[in-house]
């Protein structure tokens, strides 16, 4: 009984031989991933309309909205991205998606940037920045066919031409009101 | 005799370059048993020796006595090989006391094995030293007294008569009890306690780098290959009578391969053991072997 | 063992003379006000009489709600499952309060977190710089309201002489550690006589930071998840039950399955992991890699159920974000099967490595009444006699519809807390049989997520390495305070006991024994360190200790 306990660490050699050699020889061979895997995501520029709820809910900080004159820039960091995948779900139009990859070291941080510039539409009264971009309007639009009426006004506009309506219908007549 | 010298000089350099090599074997092995790959090849060790010397030297204040001790180090590792047969016997090996002189250089040997890591006064490697010392007091002893009942048994203090020893219970229990302190003494598994990183405060080697550490380790794994070359003349002279001088250089390097991996597997199923348990479980191994090397040797068998 | 409400009755009639209120609050416990000079005598009541465990302490600055600053001690009675909380309030021009660390021991390292961090004086004690570095100016408390997350102050100069004497010292940066710590041994030849543990040396900030502007509710799970790169997931679940509980949230049901599921998951990797490091420890490096490898068919399995090896990201307040189906179920089923048979494989040969076995035996012993002390708490304390275990005394997700053993052992040492670990992952394969077994229908996300402001409530969840425990107070959009205690925490105190005149030798495996994720115990509140800066940190962490050195 003594002596089997004293052979039972040899037992080792039937476990390796067992399980054989295990590592996957990355990267000479493919690597170990699972179909579920998160990796960087790609955003669709033919869908973005520039919302921002990506950037609302990414916990770092990684997509970031930003307006510059008459642009709305979207950036994507990918230094900071923690591949969550939240931008994906939350995001209205389904233009994000999550990707596969995560071989994304690089010897310039200009690789891990990428952006996405909207031009910002003009009141179509004014001539004055919408904060919107086309397809956020259209979207709009799409969701609620009514708005197509008034969503190419800014605010002040929108309300100039409001009184307007309101004061021919009172049969008074008016030349434009200036604010 | 001039085949001698030729085959010796041949075979000295195979020596030489041996040990790094064994140890690389021994690291795919090991990597087996653990179900991973291990070192790209078998020449790593080499590779990673080399590789230390292209590295800077970085000292402590003592930097000095470290640079000295360890190039009187591996001198005299080299030395203690010079000594010894390499599966046939040279007029140095033949000369009358051999024997003796191999064991005092081979003591010698872990005397400047202990300075040097005494050297830096860092507390990592003088926890370390008093490790290895403990250990080194029991496990010498016991390898000194194999060497010596060795003589006793071959009648002589010269590894010539080694040549022409019988082979008999007795001899395979002092080779038993050499192998034992040979394994111990190389500081493997379970006893390498001395450079246990992994273990709070150890680690002789801990302020070695550069040249000094690859001069370090290089004399590390040549005095493993002199220890495990004691088992392997045990083995291979007698038998250099029956297979000639040329068979018997060329199967020494091949049995001492056989001893190294032996050994290298045990290592690695077994764990490390504590500072204070090991002299205990030291002597429960050596003191009944010893005693039945007494006894043998009585009745004659 | 009682019914809630018998507890109630009980500690009304005990702390009435001394309480201000009482009231019972569903998410949180027994909340106890009591004043200041009656703190004392309630602390002794309530962990003496009442016999409950001190589970944390949460310091909170509210002048901004009612101009004082506020301290909530924690009691658990575990045979009941309710919490018994002490409230009091202090000045808010010169918070005092009285120490309790000489009645419940456990409460030393919160009293000082408390004093470095929100400025509250405690009464007869030495106090001492204990998370902020040396070079912290004086007078700046970082948790305090008035304090802006941004604030980046001048370091003081400070002297520190030099190491001396019998003492090594062990971390910050050792190759026996795997996170930054820093243990001064005192060694008399091969014996340690004592031990100073100096941490914090990774504090990242994460209370200050939840409470920042940056944060919402719905983000700070994920940055939970990365308090610790182990048992994250622990951290991301309590968080969020205990938003869940303070605002009344109804999660669905299979959303709570899904996070047991993916809870015993990670103890499965995560015990695994740390058989493997205490096997390294021990010089068995065959047994770390082929637990390692073991493990890695848990990590790929993870990564199918949640999308991500160890940073799940599935978790939400109201709910969880992925799902599971037939293919998944199939592919835990496979890897339960096949990890039973080559862990029982692994831990029958580890067990015989005679080293091993020798070493662990009658080593690192913490007695049970010690234990009981400093009220630590999982493996620790199952191998030291305590019968704990937060899943089984305050169920929280779908623990109240499996059973399971609660292993526990009396030694004490270090075999003992192995042995703990070897059948809870035994155990964990169960429980997830049985919760795919019963797997329900339904939503994985709530459908109302409301947090309204000033509720409290508490969160707790058994990670692999003992109990977390989160408390909160809820504010506008995001927490008003938000208290993260994970279970290295409350064991590290213990450490001095089971290093106390022991061989040198035993001090890496019983460090190792209690399983420490320094990640964890270091996040505690705010200091403005940019990240990857590391400050050594010196200050006595033992009550009374020997070799006290004050540098402030």
């Amino acid at each position: 009984m003594g002596l089997k306990k004293l052979f039972k660490p040899f037992k080792l050699i039937s476990v390796a031989r067992h399980s054989g050699v295990v590592t996957v020889l990355y990267p000479y061979q493919k690597p170990l991933i699972t179909a579920e895997f998160r990796g960087k995501i790609s955003i669709d520029a033919s869908k973005c309309m520039g919302c921002g709820a990506c950037a609302n809910t990414c916990p770092p900080n990684a997509l970031i909205l930003s307006r510059r004159d008459n642009t709305i820039i979207l950036n994507y960091f990918i230094g900071r991205c923690i591949f969550c995948g939240r931008c994906a779900e939350v995001c209205p139009v389904g233009a994000i998606t999550v990707t596969h990859e995560f071989e994304l070291a690089s010897m310039s941080t200009r690789d891990l940037n990428e952006s996405l510039v909207h031009q910002v539409e003009k009141c179509s009264g004014c001539g004055g920045g919408l904060g919107a971009t086309r397809r956020m309007l259209q979207y709009v639009i799409l969701h609620s066919p009514t708005a197509e009426n008034y969503v190419h006004l800014c605010p002040n506009c929108r309300k100039k031409r409001f009184i307007n309506a309101l004061v021919m219908k009172m049969g008074a007549r008016t030349e434009n009101v200036e604010s | 005799m001039w085949l001698v010298i030729s085959l010796y000089i041949v075979f000295l350099l195979v020596f030489l370059l041996i040990p790094p090599l064994y140890d690389g074997v021994e690291r795919k092995i090991r990597a087996k048993l653990h179900s991973r790959v291990g070192p790209p090849t078998v020449l790593q060790t080499w590779y990673d020796i080399l590789k230390l010397f292209k590295k800077e030297l970085v000292v402590t204040d003592t930097g000095l006595l470290s640079i000295l001790l360890g190039g009187l180090l591996l001198v005299t590792v080299i030395i203690t090989a010079l000594t010894m047969p390499l599966g046939f016997n040279t007029p140095i090996t033949s000369s009358t006391a051999s024997l003796v002189l191999f064991t005092v250089l081979l003591i010698g040997c872990q005397l400047l094995w202990v300075s040097l890591s005494l050297t830096p006064g860092n507390p990592y490697a003088t926890v370390g030293v008093f490790r290895e010392a403990v250990l080194g007091m029991i496990n010498e002893f016991f390898l000194v007294l194999g060497l010596v009942a060795l003589m006793f048994y071959i009648g002589s203090p010269s590894f010539a008569t080694l040549s022409s020893t019988r082979l008999s219970i007795t001899y395979a229990l002092i080779f038993l009890l050499l192998a034992v302190s040979a394994y111990i003494g190389s500081g493997r598994i379970p006893y390498d306690i001395a450079e246990a990183e992994p273990e709070l405060a150890s680690g002789i080697l801990i302020e070695f780098s550069g040249p000094l550490l690859g001069i370090t380790l290089y004399s590390h794994f040549l005095k493993r290959a002199i220890l495990y070359g004691i088992l392997a003349d045990m083995i291979v002279l007698p038998l250099a009578r029956a297979i000639g001088v040329v068979g018997a250089a060329i199967l020494y390097p091949v049995i001492l391969l056989v001893i190294w991996v032996i050994f290298a597997v045990i290592s690695v199923l077994l764990g490390r053991t504590r500072v204070d348990i090991a002299p205990k479980s030291m002597l429960k191994i050596y003191i009944p072997l010893s005693i039945a090397i007494l006894i043998a040797w009585i009745a004659g068998v | 063992m009682m019914s809630a409400d018998k507890l109630v009755k009980i500690v009304t009639e005990k702390l009435s003379g001394l309480a201000d209120e009482i009231r019972y609050v569903e998410s949180a416990g027994i909340i106890v006000r009591v004043k200041p000079v009656n703190l004392r005598e309630a602390a002794h009541i309530v962990h003496d009489d009442i016999d409950a465990y001190f589970r944390t302490m949460m310091a909170v600055d509210e002048r901004p709600l009612n101009n004082t600053f506020a301290a909530y001690y924690v009691f658990g009675r575990d045979q009941e499952g309710v919490n018994i909380i002490i409230e009091t309030h202090a000045d808010p021009l010169t918070p005092v309060l009285p120490t309790i660390a000489d009645i419940v021991p456990a409460a030393d390292w919160y009293e000082l977190e408390a004093w470095d961090l929100l400025g509250i004086r405690f009464k007869d004690r030495k106090l001492h710089r204990f998370v902020l570095p040396d070079d912290w100016p004086e007078g700046l408390y970082p948790l305090r309201k008035d304090v802006e997350y941004t604030a980046r102050p001048s370091p003081r100069i400070t002297y520190k002489p030099p190491l001396q004497g019998p003492r090594l010292p062990v971390g910050p940066y050792h190759p026996a550690l795997h996170e930054p710590e820093y243990f001064e041994l005192f060694v008399e030849g091969e014996r340690v006589v004592d031990v100073e543990y100096n941490g914090f040396h990774v504090h990242r900030g994460i209370e200050k930071l939840a409470e920042s502007l940056r944060f919402t509710y719905q983000k700070v799970p994920f940055l939970a998840e990365r308090i610790c790169g182990i048992c994250g997931f622990v951290h991301s679940v309590a968080y969020t039950l205990s938003v869940e509980n303070a605002a009344k949230i109804e999660v669905p049901e299979r959303a709570q399955y899904i996070r047991s599921i993916v809870l015993e998951v990670e103890r499965l990797h995560s015990h695994l992991l740390w058989l493997g490091v205490a096997c390294h420890l021990l010089g068995y490096d065959a047994g770390f890699m082929h637990s390692w490898r073991i493990r890695e068919k848990v990590m790929v399995l993870a990564e199918l159920l949640t999308g991500s090896r160890k940073t799940y990201g599935i978790n939400l307040v109201g709910g969880v974000r992925k799902d599971i189906n037939t293919y998944k179920i199939t592919a835990i089923n496979n890897t339960l099967a096949w990890l039973r048979s080559e862990f029982t494989k692994l831990a029958d040969l580890v067990t015989s490595v005679p080293q091993i076995v020798r070493r662990a035996r009658g080593t690192g012993i913490l007695p049970r009444d010690e234990a009981r002390k400093l009220s630590v708490v999982g493996p620790v304390a199952r191998a030291s006699g305590l019968d704990r275990d937060v899943r089984r005394d305050y169920p929280y997700c779908a623990y109240k519809d499996v059973s399971f053993k609660v292993p526990v052992y009396t030694e004490g040492d270090n075999l003992a807390r192995v042995l703990v670990r070897v059948d809870e992952i035994f155990e964990a394969m169960n429980i997830i049989e049985q919760l795919l077994d019963q797997l329900p229908g339904g939503p994985i996300m709530a459908e109302e997520i409301e947090v309204p402001e000033g509720l409290i409530g508490v969160g707790n969840v058994e990670a692999p390495r003992g109990e977390d425990i989160h408390v909160i107070i809820t504010g506008r959009g995001r927490p008003y305070r938000w208290r993260v205690r994970a279970p290295t925490y409350q064991n590290i105190p213990a450490l001095r006991i089971m290093l106390h005149d022991a061989p040198l030798a035993d001090a890496p495996l019983t460090i190792a024994s209690i399983d420490p994720c320094f990640s964890c115990t270091d996040r505690i509140v705010v200091i403005d360190l940019k990240t990857g800066r590391r400050e050594k940190l010196k200050a006595p962490s033992i009550p009374g200790g020997c070799g006290c050195k004050i540098w402030v």
